[in-house]
């Protein structure tokens, strides 16, 4: 079953997206191939890419970003925990920030700019915020976020 | 009296110290997470569980591996933020012990034909640090999408998901290394107060063994020369384990070799009932509960010639 393999220049325009707006090298993409699933482009190691035009799929790659729209993206959660993991920018939480993104609040923030940026704690990617006019909003997935237990004043876990 | 002595009178005969075999299975298996060291250092994790109040000791055996030693009361782990994120897979240590023994390693082309919820593909992802190929397949289509789940938590960019029937993978795929962890009747798993033993009638027994053989068979065609595969269960009984093995050893040739996952197992079974099995099936691995404290497991390791 063929996927929906992006074009060289697709590929070269998520590429920069995330190097311009996560600080992830190009480098960290080497050996993946990219694809659209359901509003989203994800990664394939070259070996998975090339199997995977001889099976049936039923799933399978990481998600980079969504695409809200010709040539704009959101970083994607799960991809940029890996890809982000060592390199790339981002914005450090305390745990009381990250404890009320988790609750769904908006905090107030100084930071310049604005779009999508990383968030991290303690220096581990935790997921994807938005900036806006000195507001950061949490993006993190609901499957992230649902089954969570914050414990009250017990530390985060 | 434990309510296994009656259950498991069957195997009165092949586990050593069955008493304490049966009050093994009374008590709790303890909790494992394994850290994803693709998101996170070991270290990073322990520090962040140290703070809540969770104590724990990484398996020397495999390190990544941490045995739960202490916890608040109700704690729950899979709504914990480090296993929303995927920092840790909470996974059971006799199950790592198939994954391991495969030995796949980076640029492997791995096949799991029985992969859900994916506890053994992504421990296999993890000891490939995510290159190559693995296939994690699941037919059942509602196991699928805890699967899928699962790998998207860990992070994994060399897998890919099929639904095929195990027996049916297509034939055309070949692969250097093959996990059946077949579907079984779960006796290793039946641990503590909650378990509820389920009547294991022969008729459902045969059932299994009819599509353990199947796997197993279909797994050892699209085995490269030269390749290794790990076939495995959660159960005791020697009907889907050292028979299933023994018949395809006896079939094909198949060299049984070693279990090289230093855990207290006990060797394989050479004759069971009426059966004798070849000697090489002594090389295979039975984990109990009361030898490994964990879920009972059973884990043959095959090369084709």
């Amino acid at each position: 079953m063929s996927l929906d393999w992006l074009s060289p220049e697709d590929t070269r325009r998520v590429t920069a997206y995330l190097e311009e707006r996560c600080g992830i090298p190009a480098e960290a993409l080497a050996g993946l191939r990219l694809f659209r699933r359901g509003g989203y482009v994800c990664a394939l190691r070259e070996e998975a890419a090339a199997a995977a035009e001889t099976l049936q799929l039923a799933g399978g790659g990481l998600r980079l970003v969504k695409e809200m729209g010709p040539g704009r993206y959101k970083p994607a959660t799960r991809g940029m925990q890996v890809l982000a993991a060592r390199d790339g920018t981002g914005i450090d939480l305390t745990e009381a920030e990250l404890r009320g993104l988790l609750q769904g609040q908006t905090l107030s923030t100084s930071l310049p700019g604005r779009g999508f940026v990383l968030l991290r704690w303690e220096g581990t990617v935790v997921g994807v915020g938005l900036l806006r006019e000195g507001r950061l909003v949490g993006q993190l997935p609901r499957t992230v976020t649902e089954h969570l237990r914050l414990g009250g004043d017990r530390p985060l876990v | 009296m434990s309510r296994f002595a009656r259950r498991f009178d069957r195997y009165r005969e092949i586990v050593p110290d069955y008493e304490a075999f049966c009050e093994a299975h009374e008590r709790p298996a303890p909790v494992h997470l394994r850290v994803n060291p693709r998101k996170a250092a070991p270290s990073w994790v322990v520090d962040r569980l140290a703070r809540a109040g969770v104590r724990v000791r990484p398996e020397p055996w495999y390190p990544h591996l941490l045995r739960v030693e202490a916890a608040p009361e109700g704690f729950a782990f899979g709504a914990t933020l480090v296993h929303a994120l995927g920092f840790v897979y909470i996974q059971s240590a006799s199950s790592a012990v198939p994954a391991l023994a495969l030995g796949a390693r980076p640029g492997h082309r791995v096949l799991d034909l029985c992969a859900a919820p994916g506890s053994k593909t992504t421990l296999l992802v993890q000891e490939m640090d995510d290159r190559g190929l693995v296939v994690a397949n699941e037919p059942n289509r509602r196991r699928i999408k805890s699967l899928v789940t699962n790998l998207e938590r860990m992070g994994a960019a060399s897998v890919l998901v099929t639904a095929y029937a195990g027996q049916n993978f297509p034939k055309r795929a070949r692969f250097d290394r093959i996990l059946v962890d077949a579907p079984c009747s779960g006796e290793g798993t039946w641990r503590g107060p909650r378990a509820k033993p389920r009547r294991i009638t022969p008729e459902f027994r045969a059932g299994l063994v009819r599509q353990q053989t199947g796997l197993l068979e279909r797994a050892w065609e699209l085995l490269e020369p030269g390749g290794i595969l790990v076939y495995s269960t959660c159960t005791y009984a020697p009907e889907e384990n050292e028979a299933v093995v023994a018949a395809l050893v006896e079939r094909t040739g198949a060299e049984v070799l070693p279990v090289p996952v230093d855990v207290p197992a006990l060797p394989g079974l050479t004759a069971w009932q009426e059966r004798t099995f070849s000697p090489s099936l002594a090389r295979t691995a039975r984990l109990f509960p009361h030898r490994f404290d964990s879920e009972g497991f059973f884990v043959a390791r095959l090369a084709k010639p």
